[in-house]
């Protein structure tokens, strides 16, 4: 008597929802990725503000500065106060003059005037008020005179329609 | 002639789809990974020129608004006045300034006066929240639907002496 050998069963995985869910995944995770909150520094505690309103579109030139402290694990301040700059460094507030002048000489350089440039102001919010005005004063002294300030928003939903 | 012993099966073409779901896989990990849940920042704009005299008007129909700010050890807000007014401290005060101004500026057909203006003069020990709380006041406001609507446009710093 002859045993034929069985057939193999051939099961296909019909893998296309699959393929459609993973990619509605990542479609959902690259829209809500807010890249922009990324040159946001983290050390920074925004003051909060109801009246803050996002904004529609970034400026299209900006100079952004994080005024903060460093702080411990807990939350309490330890060094500071800080610019906490694009370059990764920590200038203390005798340094900031040469900072936005080497900012305002490179918009300069490229043909830019600082004067078009919006500079964004994202300061913590037990900051001194009188930091801050050293900061605008410096900027002002070479040549920004747009200022924003930074809070965050806590009824986004207000915005004008 | 017949064909009968030459039936053309249906030819299946399988893509090789293991490849693909490697590389969605990991996009869906990586951005899962850097999603950074970050409360929207709002901005308060604020145009300071480069000159205290271009910072004045000429000749102003309408005397801006003068809002005090003083500070008290801890850089909280210890006093507010507005235009000699005493609105008192803390947060209610800042309520209070609101209101004031919004009494102030707001014509009775709820258009706001082109001529409204507001100087700020802000203790430099003073918190820097409650610079961006009082600058909030006095430029936005809640129109009958809620929406966050601009208020006084020309918002200046005193000259620091």
């Amino acid at each position: 008597m002859r045993i034929r050998a069985p057939k193999t069963a051939n099961v296909d995985l019909d893998l296309t929802p699959m393929i459609d869910i993973v990619f509605q995944l990542i479609a959902f995770f690259m829209v809500i990725n807010n890249f922009e909150a990324s040159r946001a520094d983290e050390r920074v505690k925004l003051p909060e503000n109801e009246f803050a309103i996002p904004a529609e579109a970034a400026p299209p030139d900006e100079l952004l500065l994080n005024l903060g402290y460093e702080r411990n694990a807990a939350g309490l301040i330890t060094d500071g106060p800080f610019l906490f700059h694009r370059d990764g460094r920590s200038y203390g507030p005798d340094e900031v003059p040469t900072v936005l002048t080497r900012e305002a000489k490179y918009t300069s350089d490229l043909g830019g005037d600082p004067a078009d440039v919006t500079v964004t102001v994202r300061a913590d919010a037990t900051l001194p008020t009188g930091t801050v005005r050293d900061v605008i004063d410096a900027a002002r002294g070479v040549g920004y005179v747009k200022f924003a300030f930074k809070a965050t928003a806590t009824d986004p939903g207000g915005a004008t329609p | 002639m017949r064909f009968g012993g030459e039936h053309r099966s249906a030819q299946r073409i399988e893509s090789p789809t293991a490849a693909l779901i490697d590389v969605v896989f990991l996009l869906l990990i990586f951005f899962m990974l850097t999603l950074k849940i970050t409360p929207p920042e709002g901005e308060l704009d604020l145009a300071v020129p480069a000159s205290a005299a271009a910072n004045e008007s000429p000749d102003p129909l309408l005397p801006p608004l003068r809002v005090e700010l003083t500070a008290d050890a801890g850089g909280g807000l210890a006093s507010l006045t507005l235009d000699g007014a005493d609105l008192g401290g803390g947060p209610d005060a800042l309520e209070r300034l609101h209101e004031s101004v919004v009494d102030t500026v707001v014509l009775a057909d709820g258009s706001v006066s082109d001529e409204a203006a507001v100087t700020l003069d802000v203790d430099e020990r003073l918190n820097y929240e409650f610079f961006v709380d009082a600058m909030a006041a006095v430029r936005s406001r809640r129109d009958p639907a809620g929406k966050v609507v601009p208020m006084v446009e020309t918002v200046r710093l005193t000259p620091r002496g």
